[in-house]
């Protein structure tokens, strides 16, 4: 025991080092209890592609189950309430005035941007869970998704609208074609590329025609601070082929 | 020890902290299905390029007529001209005339602009195109006949419209033959695509059924009793001559062919109880397959021919089975529904299109060869005896309803389902001819 604390002792070094190193982790543990916290979904904290909108898409076929049928309509429902809800609490901006002035306040960050993406996303899968599994959907919907899910939904709204692409015709194999597209503040689209394709043109083609056709995105909305924005736009066959 | 551990666990944080923010960037956004099944494409009439008074009612012909071919395959959803913004008939039909946000506008992602030119009985008819969402020309073509190979030459173009566009010509030149039954007999019919010219094949006035088309397109096989017994026969379509090919006084079914036409899968009880067998058409040689003492009936080949799905009730009820094209390694592929039979194997894939019962009656399910859950295709009345198209994206099958039986056509999703033939009693076994180049 004391050999060790006089080795601690003895140089005076170590304990310049150990000090700073100290205050370090006790910074470190900080941000981390920070980044931890409760009030963000530890999904966001992935090393691959920051963050999926991923909704719940509108089969077309006959050959669908009940099920999904039944989220289609619950999903159609779910964006027209969440549109309603946003009018609602711009409307009632005096009830949920306590979270306005922070978020003036801090700045809103990328990372909360991340972190409320994520909180919107969580909330549209459970909707579409509780759909799938025929409960109550909507019950005890919170206001802070709304502004993120509303701004993705608009553009998967518009860019799914403008997707054409006959079932029939696409081949035994499951496809993902990843389009990057940069989005200009009045929502103008200033670059398409293939970040990924998916090995038939035809599906490709499909994908790209569906971007070019939904140029102008909608606009940016203002808790988006930048003058553009770079997105990716996943096309994907899985739930579609037959 | 101890420093070096606080150091890595140091490095650990500064690497989370200074990397997550990386992670931010971009935000993906999945899309799992298009809202429409079909490309969006506008037609405009045809320009009458040395305004032959006479040939005026054309111009509206070779529109309607490439519209209506379009819409078979199910693929189009051809724009009402009533929305056109431009007449490009007075602007041009050519790449410089074209107003692509014109078309744009009202939700086109394609057009196809035309002009004909008439003298005496001679038409010459050019056909182009466009990608109005990237503002190119995708093929142009012209072509110069007799006015009487107008139709012709539509299809023709159709088939330019659907490579381009779907990478397969599409089936306006194959048939698909059938059993239709009236008055107590029993005939081979067939008719187009696209329903059009129906033809009586045979003329036996007793039961021939199961019709199968070679994979060379000349020939038909199929089950008659016309000598007594139910015997097996190829016709060859050329010269319309029925050759006997199988005959032991016992049933003698025929079911798909090689993909070299030489040798067929037929189900025979020429040993007893029903059993399916490899028969060789140069020296009449049969290979047993199954030896199951229960039923084994419907032998359809995979792609590659590597293997065989068929119809058993070894296991009580009706199911359908996998075998090696050797007849080894059977394993059970249908579970559900309790009566699953006909199965069709896909011409470019591992899903096999069968009948299957649901909810008291049968309907078409797909189902993957690895298994998983079966799809249900139909849903209306009674639908039997699925067949694919050579290029697998159509499935004929014939459907029972109100009374009636009617062959009917749809896209293998179970969309755009089309009749194209009814009239008589009762149809089954339709059978899909492979491409016969008549276009």
């Amino acid at each position: 025991m004391t050999v060790k604390s006089l080795r601690w002792r003895s140089d005076g070094l170590t304990r310049l080092n150990t000090a700073v190193l100290l205050s370090l982790l006790i910074h470190a543990i900080a941000l981390s209890v920070l980044f931890f916290s409760p009030a963000f979904p530890t999904r966001t904290w992935t090393f691959g592609p920051a963050y999926s909108v991923d909704l719940v898409s509108a089969p077309g076929s006959l050959g669908r189950s009940a099920t999904a049928t039944l989220s289609r309509e619950v999903m159609n429902a779910a964006l027209k309430e969440s549109a309603r809800d946003n009018a609602i609490v711009l409307k009632k901006s005096i009830v949920t005035k306590t979270p306005t002035p922070l978020l003036k306040q801090d700045a809103p960050t990328k990372k909360q941007d991340a972190a409320r993406l994520n909180q919107a996303i969580d909330e549209m899968r459970k909707k579409a869970d509780a759909a799938d599994a025929g409960g109550q959907p909507f019950s005890g919907q919170g206001n802070t998704a709304s502004l993120m899910s509303q701004y993705y939904s608009q553009i998967w709204s518009k860019v799914r609208q403008n997707w054409a692409l006959p079932q029939s015709i696409l081949a035994d194999k499951n496809l993902e074609a990843v389009l990057d597209v940069r989005v200009l503040r009045n929502g103008q689209v200033t670059h398409i590329s293939f970040e990924k394709r998916s090995g038939n043109s035809f599906f490709d083609q499909s994908a790209y025609r569906a971007i070019k056709k939904s140029d102008p995105l909608p606009p940016l909305p203002a808790w988006i601070q930048d003058s553009s924005v770079e997105l990716g736009i996943r096309f994907r066959s899985a739930d579609y082929r037959r | 020890m101890r420093k070096n551990h606080i150091v890595l666990f140091f490095v650990c944080i500064l690497w989370f902290v200074t990397a997550v923010p990386v992670a931010y960037g971009k935000v993906y956004i999945n899309i799992d299905s298009p809202s429409a099944q079909k490309f969006p494409i506008a037609i405009t009439p045809f320009k009458n390029m040395n305004n032959a008074g006479s040939q005026e009612s054309l111009s509206p012909w070779f529109a309607d007529t490439l519209g209506k071919t379009l819409e078979i395959t199910g693929f189009f959803n051809i724009l009402d001209r009533k929305a056109f913004l431009v007449d490009q008939t007075k602007l041009g039909i050519s790449t410089e005339n074209i107003q692509f946000p014109a078309w744009t506008g009202i939700g086109a992602e394609s057009l196809v602009t035309g002009g004909f030119t008439v003298s005496g009985r001679d038409l010459t008819l050019e056909c182009r195109l466009f990608d109005v969402v990237q503002g190119k020309l995708i093929v142009g073509k012209r072509y110069t006949g007799k006015i009487e190979e107008r139709k012709e030459m539509v299809v023709r173009f159709a088939q330019e419209i659907l490579v381009a566009l779907t990478g397969e010509k599409g089936l306006f030149d194959t048939k698909i033959a059938f059993a239709g039954k009236k008055s107590g007999s029993s005939e081979i019919h067939y008719v187009n695509f696209d329903g059009t010219e129906p033809v009586k094949l045979t003329n036996f006035r007793t039961i021939t059924l199961s019709p199968k088309w070679s994979p060379d397109g000349k020939q038909i096989s199929f089950l008659s009793y016309k000598d007594g017994a139910p015997d097996l026969f190829v016709m060859d379509l050329n010269r319309r001559t029925a050759r006997k090919i199988l005959s032991n006084g016992r049933l003698n079914l025929p079911a798909t062919w090689s993909s070299d036409s030489r040798r067929m899968l037929v189900t025979s009880s020429k040993d007893g109880s029903e059993e399916i067998y490899i028969l060789s058409l140069s020296d009449g040689r049969m290979t047993r397959l199954t030896s199951d003492p229960s039923i084994d009936v419907s032998p359809t080949w995979s792609s590659d021919g590597k293997q065989i799905a068929f119809v058993s009730d070894r296991g009580g009820t009706p199911q359908i089975y996998l075998m090696d094209s050797s007849g080894a390694g059977v394993r059970r592929l249908t579970f559900e529904g309790g009566y699953n039979t006909t199965p069709a194997w896909h011409p470019r894939s591992n899903r096999i299109a069968y009948e299957g019962r649901a909810g008291g009656t049968f309907q078409v399910m797909v189902m993957e060869t690895e298994g998983g859950t079966p799809v249900q295709l139909t849903t209306n009345g009674r639908s039997e005896n699925p067949v694919w198209s050579p290029d697998g994206r159509y499935i004929a099958f014939v459907s029972r309803l109100g009374g009636k039986s009617r062959v009917c056509v749809m896209n293998s999703n179970g969309t755009n389902v089309r009749v194209i033939h009814e009239g008589l009693d009762s149809y089954v076994s339709p059978t899909w001819s492979p491409h016969l180049n008549f276009y």
